[in-house]
């Protein structure tokens, strides 16, 4: 793996979350690479496990959650080279290592802005206090650095709004707000977790304009959860598509909306609304319900609703196939090309 | 046609059926709410096989005053005599009645003024509301003492009375809340264009969304009127001695000679009241889990 | 701040009066002579020839509005009437009262920082030891009645250990009153709190574990802040204030309870008053302890509302 190009590799990362006596697998084998630089797209339906896999990486999850990877590394890059960041060997996941790399080079973009900001602190305090907790500059140094990324982030009148609260913020200032928190330590990788779903559609505008001009100014690399796939085409460099805890298939943007491949993407990218439907032409759905991720048999878990699925689909478990450089497909037609783990 | 309706009408009985099999199971699962249950049954048959034995509670036993429990008097005798287990198992009546009677009651007034409060809003609800912080301005034990006082006269059906008159506030205060957000509801709003009636739509349509809390409100309201009631009896307060209950009985204990020497005086109805609000609160813990799962 | 204060205070005076109207019809329901009550037994002894005329000069003969808010006066300049024994009832209430409060206070005090210490502490260890014997305690504090703690209480350490006294406030000829104070305020402090703890713990478990699943901590960790921040000053600071309105919101019942508890342990606190005065049918002194009782409670509500602002910005910005 060439360190330089590749900020974040998950390998093989498994999430169980254990209660009273059941234990459900929510995240199964799930691996992929950010290139430094670029922005992620992880799409699927509401419950694939989008969000488990990044609070899995980011060791947010409580004690009832087991998670185990071959591989969590986040590589660093600084004047003298890469360093390396092992994340899933961290026995603490709220530790002095993980919370060394919590803000100042990992840091996450959450989807409700209404309950993501503390209602009893001032606005400008709660962006500050991360700021201060890893460089230990003063309060007043830090309310400038605040001032002057609220002023960036479009965020109107900053003198007087860095003293208000958060209930007095409209819903898109709001996720601003939660946008200069994950960004004031200048961390190297952004996770943002469906940030513009709970807003209304011009806005959401905005705040990926916003995302979008970070990324191509600073360089920074984005790792974007959405089930938007019109948000996927404009932001995205690469797509990973995931579907009841697996990653179903990975590639360029190009690979996925030109040759997607595996049955589900097919079936995501035709349910997208689009105009000029002839009178009479339904809207393709996708048949079938989500499943419930305890009930789930061995074997392909879109095979339920698959509309090319074989006999040979169930029973055991399907490897990725490479069918293009740095394009994999989980699925059982393209087992004519070299598996990849 | 008609084989497809009856079809559906299967399906949903069917349907129902397997939900309280579910349902059930999941309580009987929960151990401490079975067996919360099963005392609380057995307390109850007890008590009522005791009055309708006719045990003596009332009679002294003169040559037997004062003395520890023995094969003749179980649970001893208390300060004058009297057989104190008679006195326990009918005094359980007593008290498991109060208990009872005064949660329905007052649960019951409490909701309909709560759902009337709710869903009408404006100015009945101001009124309603007002009486009602005017009742919880006095803490309930004081407003019970201070009626009883003007009252001035024990017995039971006035115990009964004050207690109601004084225990709906909390019912009232959760039932409120809840018509207050179900009344802007889509369904209530499809009801009111069909011409639905007032009360209809209130005990019909919202109150069955509201059974759950006031169901396992209820349950706990028997335990907390049955301390009520002991601690109003402990002062003196309570119904007169000539009808036992648990806080009757324990009034004994204010002596401390009493505390020190008659131990069993106080323990064994120390112990029935403990026990059974232990029951109950288990019982309705359980009720609550099950129940809430439902509403899910 | 202070326009809300204000607000909330003038709210108060139109309850207090609703309140002083059904203590005072409950004192004319009782059917006593409001003579009785309204003027000592000397005055009423020196007059016995002329009641008629010191009917007349207390304005009995007036209508019963006339008559209430005349009353009302007296009681706000601190004229609260006499009992059947004799004794002004201001008097009685000024030295019994502060028992009271000492008694309630403490307990209010050990409970809260016992009940939420514990609850908090049972939210971020769920299932530890700590929550285990919390949740074993809140159960059995919770189905013994009040009255037989304080019983048992009596009879290990007064009785058989003889390390306290079980009853009274004051022992006379005490060397240290401050010491004497803590001696007989132990137990039944010690019974009030068990009860409250109970209740509290629960409540504190709850409302924690309920901040501690906002997104807001979340976003708190996000931060790289130490654990110690996030629970103190994201989690803990916002239990605060619900954990904060559920104490004050059981004073009530704390200060019903202390009632029950001055009985067990011949406490002479207002609480006892009451009691004593309703078995002697002495009407005045037992509408009147009401009365201060409730005004008392109305106060605490409106700390509840001050406390309420002060601590959540949404409340006193307005939404």
């Amino acid at each position: 793996m060439d360190t330089k190009e590749i900020i974040l590799d998950v390998k093989k990362l498994n999430t169980t979350f254990v209660s009273d006596k059941k234990e459900t697998k929510i995240v199964k084998d799930v691996s992929f690479q950010v290139k430094r630089g670029t922005t992620l797209a992880v799409v699927g339906e509401s419950g694939c496990g989008k969000s488990v896999t990044m609070n899995s990486v980011m060791r947010f999850l409580g004690r009832n959650a087991r998670v185990s990877a071959e591989n969590i590394q986040y590589n660093a890059l600084d004047s003298d080279g890469v360093q390396e960041y092992h994340l899933e060997n961290l026995k603490n996941p709220n530790g002095p290592e993980m919370r060394s790399l919590r803000g100042p080079h990992l840091s996450m973009v959450f989807q409700d802005p209404m309950s993501s900001l503390n209602p009893v602190y001032k606005v400008g305090d709660q962006v500050a206090e991360g700021l201060i907790e890893h460089t230990g500059i003063s309060k007043k140094e830090a309310r400038a650095k605040v001032l002057e990324l609220f002023r960036q982030l479009g965020i109107p009148d900053p003198e007087n709004r860095i003293d208000c609260y958060p209930h007095q913020f409209s819903g898109g200032m709001k996720q601003r707000v939660v946008i200069a928190i994950a960004m004031i330590c200048n961390p190297e990788l952004i996770i943002c977790d469906e940030p513009t779903t709970a807003l209304d559609v011009t806005i959401q505008a905005q705040i990926m304009e916003l995302l979008k001009k970070l990324q191509v100014e600073n360089g920074k690399s984005i790792i974007l959860i959405t089930h938007n796939m019109g948000l996927v085409a404009e932001m995205a460099d690469e797509v990973c598509v995931m579907y009841m805890g697996r990653v179903v298939e990975f590639g360029t943007l190009a690979d996925i909306f030109d040759h997607p491949s595996h049955p589900y993407t097919k079936a995501l990218l035709r349910s997208v609304p689009v105009l000029g439907l002839a009178d009479g032409q339904k809207l393709e759905t996708i048949p079938g319900i989500t499943p419930n991720p305890a009930d789930l048999k061995p074997g392909c878990e879109f095979a339920d609703r698959c509309s090319e699925c074989g006999e040979h689909c169930r029973g055991k478990n399907i490897p990725a196939f490479e069918i293009a450089p740095g394009h994999r497909v989980r699925c059982l037609k393209y087992n004519t090309f070299p598996e990849v783990d | 046609m008609s084989v497809k309706k009856s079809g559906i009408k299967e399906q949903n009985k069917s349907a129902s059926a397997s939900l309280m099999k579910k349902n059930l199971r999941k309580f009987f699962n929960n151990k401490l709410a079975v067996v919360g249950l099963v005392v609380i049954l057995v307390m109850v048959a007890a008590c009522i096989v005791g009055a309708l034995m006719h045990v003596d509670y009332n009679t002294p036993d003169l040559r037997n005053m004062k003395s520890a429990p023995s094969a003749l008097h179980w649970f001893g005798t208390d300060t004058i005599g009297r057989d104190l287990f008679a006195r326990v198992l009918y005094g359980g009546c007593y008290s498991i009645l109060i208990g009872v009677f005064c949660a329905v009651a007052s649960n019951i007034i409490g909701a309909a003024l709560g759902a009337v409060a709710g869903y009408f809003g404006g100015k009945t609800d101001k009124i309603i509301v007002r009486i009602s912080e005017v009742f919880q301005a006095f803490p309930q034990l004081v407003l019970v003492m201070m009626i009883v006082a003007i009252v001035n006269r024990r017995g039971l059906s006035n115990l009964l009375f004050i207690f109601v008159v004084t225990g709906w506030m909390t019912t009232f205060r959760m039932v409120r809340n809840e018509y207050l957000s179900l009344r802007g509801e889509t369904y209530v709003k499809v009801c009111e264009a069909f011409g639905m009636s007032n009360s209809r739509i209130m005990f019909g349509q919202i109150l069955p969304n509201v059974m759950t809390p006031i169901i396992v409100s209820t349950t706990t309201n028997v335990a907390f009127f049955i301390l009520q009631e002991a601690a109003l009896s402990f002062i003196g307060l309570g119904v007169a001695d000539s009808t036992p209950t648990w806080g009757n009985i324990l009034n004994a204990a204010k002596s401390v000679a009493v505390v020190t020497n008659q131990w069993w005086i106080w323990v064994f109805p120390g112990a029935a009241i403990t026990l059974f609000v232990l029951a109950i609160n288990f019982f309705g813990d359980g009720l609550r889990d099950v129940l809430d799962a439902k509403q899910q | 701040m202070l326009k809300f204060i204000l607000k909330k205070l003038l709210a108060m005076i139109p309850m207090l009066l609703l309140i002083s109207m059904i203590v005072y019809f409950g004192l004319q329901a009782t059917g006593i002579d409001p003579i009785n009550f309204l003027v000592s037994p000397d005055v009423l002894s020196a007059n016995a020839a002329n009641v008629e005329a010191l009917r007349e000069s207390l304005g009995l003969n007036d209508p019963l509005i006339v008559q209430y808010f005349r009353w009302l006066g007296n009681v706000v300049t601190g004229n609260l009437g006499y009992s059947f024994d004799g004794s002004s009832i201001a008097a009685t209430i000024a030295v019994r009262l502060p028992y009271t409060f000492e008694l309630a206070g403490w307990s209010l005090l050990l409970s809260a920082v016992i009940g939420v210490g514990i609850g908090i502490i049972s939210a971020i260890r769920q299932n530890g030891i700590i929550d285990y014997v919390g949740r074993v305690l809140a159960v059995l504090g919770q189905a013994v009645p009040q009255f037989l703690v304080g019983i048992i209480l009596i009879q290990i350490f007064a009785i058989k250990l003889g390390w306290f006294p079980s009853a009274n406030r004051v022992s006379p000829g005490a060397a240290n009153p401050l010491a004497d104070a803590f001696f007989h305020l132990f137990l039944p402090v010690l019974t009030l709190t068990i009860g409250m703890v109970a209740v509290l713990m629960r409540y504190a478990r709850n409302t924690m574990l309920d901040v501690l699943n906002s997104d807001y901590i979340k976003t708190a960790r996000s931060k790289g802040i130490p654990e110690w921040k996030v629970y103190l000053k994201h989690g803990f600071r916002n239990a605060m204030k619900p954990v904060l309105v559920i104490i004050l919101f059981r004073i009530p019942m704390l200060v019903g309870g202390s009632v029950v508890i001055e009985s067990v342990f011949s406490y002479p606190g207002i609480g006892l008053t009451m009691t004593n005065a309703i078995t002697s049918g002495d009407y005045p002194v037992v509408l009147i302890t009401t009365l201060i009782i409730a005004a008392a409670m109305l106060v605490c509500s409106f700390m509840v509302d001050v406390l309420n602002a002060l601590l959540d910005p949404r409340v006193r910005l307005g939404e």
